[in-house]
C-alpha cells in the first residue's frame, strides 16, 4: 500500500513538472532594430548611396542610447520595464535583450526613449561597469569634461556639386530627448524577438522636411537654429512594428 | 566479488593521485593585482582569463625589456617603447629592427590600455596578448622565431621560477608568453597626477593660458557659436583623451598608407587609423601615424589650416576642420594666442609617473 501510495505521488509531481501548457511566469524580450531607407529593404553602411528627392546621402554611423523601456498594455497603460539601457550602434549592434521581469500576455505596443533622465544624464560616467552600455568606453556617446551624453550620433556623407562632403548630427540635451512609441498587437506569452523597422529616410523627412544641403550639414544640438531639434523629432517617428516571432 | 574488490582499490587509486593535496602539491596561488583606475576614468573591461597577478605582471615586465626576445639578442620590446618617451621610441619617426630595417609607422605609446579595443595604428590586433607576440616575429623588428623565443627562455633559470610564479609550473609557451606582456601592459596608468587631473581634483590651478586652451580643447568649431572652438575632444575627449575610434582626419589627399582598410579590405576604411590618447603627448613626439609633425604646434597648425577636405573617407567628425569659415578663409582659425593656448593645455597632460614608477621601469 505505502508503494502505491509513494508510486501516485511521484506519477502527480512528473505530471504537474511536466503540464505542456504551462505558462512561464516571466518572458524575455529580445529588440531588434532593423534599418530601411525608404523604399531600400536593407541599407548597407559605409558604401550605399540613397536618394531622396534632390539629396543623395551615405550612412556611415548610426549610434544611440535607449532607456525608459515600456509596454503598453491592451487598456493603454504603462508597464515601465526600469533601468534598462541599450546602445545601438547600427549596423553592428542592433539588437538588445530586456532581461526585466515582463509578466506574460497580450500587449498593445512597446515605447522607448532614445537619450536619458536628466540625473543619469548628468550623473557620474565612471560608475558603470566595463562591459555596461552606458560606461563612456562603451558607447564613446559621452561628452566628457562638458558633460552628458549625446543621446544619438548620426554620420555620413551627402553629395553637392559632384564632390562628397561629410554630414554630423549629433542630438544631445534633455529638450532633445525623444520618446518613441510603436503600438502593434504583442503577443508576449513566451520568449520573443521584436524587430522595429527603423526608416532612416524619416531621419530627414518624417515632421521636417529636412536636407543637409539645404539645412545645415552639422549640428552638436548648440548654435543651429533649432536643427537638432527637428532632428530628432523626426528620429522619434523613424521607428514602426515590422516582426513579432518567436 | 573478487573483481567487485578490484574495480573499488581501482576507483581508489584513481581519486588518490588525482587529488594534489595527497601528494602534497597545492593548488597553484598568484597575488592579486588591483588595478589603481584614477578618479574619473570609467571601468575597464579586463580580460576575464587573464587576471592581473602581481606574478604574471613581474614576468611581462622581464619579458618587455628582455633583449632575448629579438634574432640576435639586441633589442626588446622596451627598444622602442621607452618609458622615458611615453612608452614610444625615443622621438624617432620610425623604429629601427635588428638588421637594420627602417619600420613604416611611428610607435605607438603604451598606457591605458585597458580600455583599448584593437591595437595597432590599423588596428589588427584585437588583444593585448596577440599584439605583443607579433614584433618578435615582424621581419623589420626583432625578427625572431616565436618558437625560438621559447626555447632560449627554458634554458633561463630566473624564467623558470617566474613562469612557475605566475602559471603554477615553469612551462614557457607562446601564448604564456603573451598573457604575460598582456597582464604587465595592462598596468601601465597615465592619469590622476598630471596637472589637469590635479586641476579636476581641485587641487590645482590652470594658468590663464592653459584654461583658455582647455575650452578651446572642449568648444565646437561652429560659425554660429560666439566662441571659438579647436574641436578636439570628439575625438580625444574623456577622461582618455581618445575615443579608441578609427578614423581619417584628413593628412593626405592621396593615400600612400591606407591603415584599416588594409586590414578589413574595405574600401570605406582606407585612410582610417586609430585615434591616439593625447595623455603625455608632449612625451611621445613625433605625431601622427608616419611621425610627420615634430611638434604640438605643428599638429595643431595642421588642424587649424591643412585638413585635406578632399581627403578618402575623411572622417565626419572633422566637418568643423573644412568648412569655410570668416569669408574665404577654411579650417578652424585659430589665432596664435588660441594655438599656443591649446599647446600649453595639452602639455598639463604630462603625468611624470609614467617615467618614474618602479613598476614601469626595466628591472635587468
Amino acid at each position: 500500500m505505502k508503494k502505491f501510495v509513494f508510486s501516485l505521488a511521484a506519477a502527480l509531481l512528473v505530471l504537474t513538472a511536466c503540464d505542456p501548457d504551462k505558462k512561464p511566469e516571466i518572458v524575455r524580450l529580445d529588440v531588434r532594430i532593423h534599418p530601411t531607407f525608404g523604399s531600400n529593404a536593407d541599407v548597407v553602411f559605409n558604401s550605399q548611396q540613397l536618394v531622396m528627392g534632390l539629396d543623395t546621402v551615405k550612412f556611415t554611423r548610426a549610434d544611440m542610447i535607449f532607456s525608459e523601456f515600456a509596454l503598453i498594455t491592451e487598456q493603454g497603460a504603462r508597464v515601465d520595464l526600469r533601468n534598462e539601457y541599450a546602445h545601438i550602434s547600427l549596423p553592428d549592434k542592433s539588437t538588445l535583450s530586456i532581461p526585466a521581469v515582463i509578466t506574460p500576455g497580450q500587449y498593445a505596443g512597446f515605447a522607448f526613449s532614445i537619450g536619458l533622465d536628466s540625473a543619469t544624464n548628468h550623473g557620474d560616467p565612471s560608475i558603470w561597469s566595463g562591459p555596461h552600455p552606458l560606461n563612456p568606453n562603451v558607447n564613446n556617446l559621452h561628452w566628457g569634461w562638458t558633460g552628458g551624453y549625446i543621446f544619438a550620433a548620426m554620420e555620413g556623407y551627402y553629395q553637392e556639386g559632384g564632390a562628397e562632403k561629410p554630414w554630423l548630427y549629433h542630438i544631445a540635451l534633455m529638450e532633445n530627448k525623444m520618446d518613441v512609441v510603436v503600438m502593434a498587437p504583442l503577443d508576449l506569452t513566451d520568449h520573443k524577438t521584436l524587430t522595429l523597422n527603423m526608416d532612416l529616410e524619416k531621419f530627414f523627412k518624417a515632421v521636417h522636411d529636412l536636407s543637409p544641403v539645404e539645412d545645415g550639414d552639422f549640428s552638436h544640438s548648440t548654435f543651429d537654429n533649432g536643427l537638432a531639434h527637428k532632428l530628432s523629432e523626426n528620429l522619434a517617428q523613424s521607428f514602426s512594428f515590422e516582426s513579432l516571432v518567436p | 566479488m573478487k573483481w567487485r574488490i578490484l574495480f573499488l582499490i581501482g576507483v581508489s587509486c584513481v581519486a588518490f593521485t588525482s587529488c594534489n593535496e595527497f601528494w602534497g602539491k597545492k593548488p597553484h596561488v598568484t597575488t592579486p593585482y588591483v588595478l589603481q583606475i584614477p578618479n574619473g576614468f570609467p571601468q575597464p573591461d579586463l580580460p576575464a582569463d587573464n587576471p592581473l597577478s602581481v606574478e604574471g605582471i613581474l614576468l611581462g615586465r622581464q619579458l618587455f625589456y628582455d633583449p632575448i626576445l629579438s634574432l640576435d639578442s639586441s633589442q626588446s620590446c622596451g627598444s622602442c617603447h621607452s618609458s622615458a618617451f611615453g612608452f614610444t621610441d625615443n622621438g624617432q619617426v620610425y623604429s629601427t629592427g635588428v638588421d637594420g630595417s627602417v619600420g613604416d609607422r611611428n610607435s605607438m605609446p603604451l598606457h591605458n590600455l585597458a580600455w583599448h579595443h584593437h591595437f595597432f595604428w590599423d588596428g589588427r590586433s584585437p588583444s593585448l596578448r596577440e599584439q605583443a607576440l607579433e614584433p618578435i616575429s615582424n621581419p623589420i623588428e626583432m625578427k625572431e622565431d616565436v618558437l625560438h623565443v621559447v626555447e632560449k627562455l627554458q634554458r633561463q633559470p630566473r624564467y623558470q621560477g617566474a613562469f612557475e610564479a605566475a602559471f603554477g609550473d615553469d612551462e614557457v609557451t607562446p601564448d604564456r608568453m603573451g598573457l604575460a606582456l598582456e597582464q604587465f601592459m595592462l598596468a601601465i596608468l597615465s592619469g590622476g597626477e598630471s596637472k589637469f587631473d590635479r586641476f579636476v581634483a581641485g587641487t590645482e590651478t590652470l594658468t590663464a593660458e592653459e584654461q583658455l586652451g582647455f575650452q578651446l580643447f572642449n568648444g565646437e568649431s561652429n560659425p554660429n557659436s560666439p566662441t571659438p572652438g579647436a574641436d578636439c575632444f570628439h575625438c580625444h575627449g574623456g577622461a582618455l583623451f581618445t575615443n579608441h575610434k578609427f578614423m581619417n582626419n584628413g593628412l593626405d589627399s592621396n593615400l600612400t598608407d591606407i591603415g584599416l582598410g588594409g586590414v578589413t579590405g574595405a574600401t570605406a576604411d582606407h585612410g582610417k587609423f586609430k585615434v591616439p590618447s593625447l595623455r603625455n603627448v608632449a612625451y611621445t613626439a613625433p605625431y601622427m601615424h608616419d611621425g610627420r609633425f615634430q611638434t604640438l604646434e605643428q599638429v595643431i597648425e595642421f588642424y587649424n589650416s591643412g585638413v585635406m577636405d578632399q581627403s578618402p573617407n575623411l572622417d565626419p567628425s572633422m566637418i568643423g576642420f573644412i568648412q569655410t569659415q570668416s569669408g574665404s578663409q577654411q579650417g578652424l582659425n585659430l589665432s596664435l594666442s588660441q594655438r599656443q593656448a591649446l599647446v600649453a593645455f595639452l602639455n598639463t597632460l604630462t603625468d611624470t609617473r609614467i617615467e618614474t614608477d618602479t613598476l614601469y621601469q626595466n628591472p635587468f
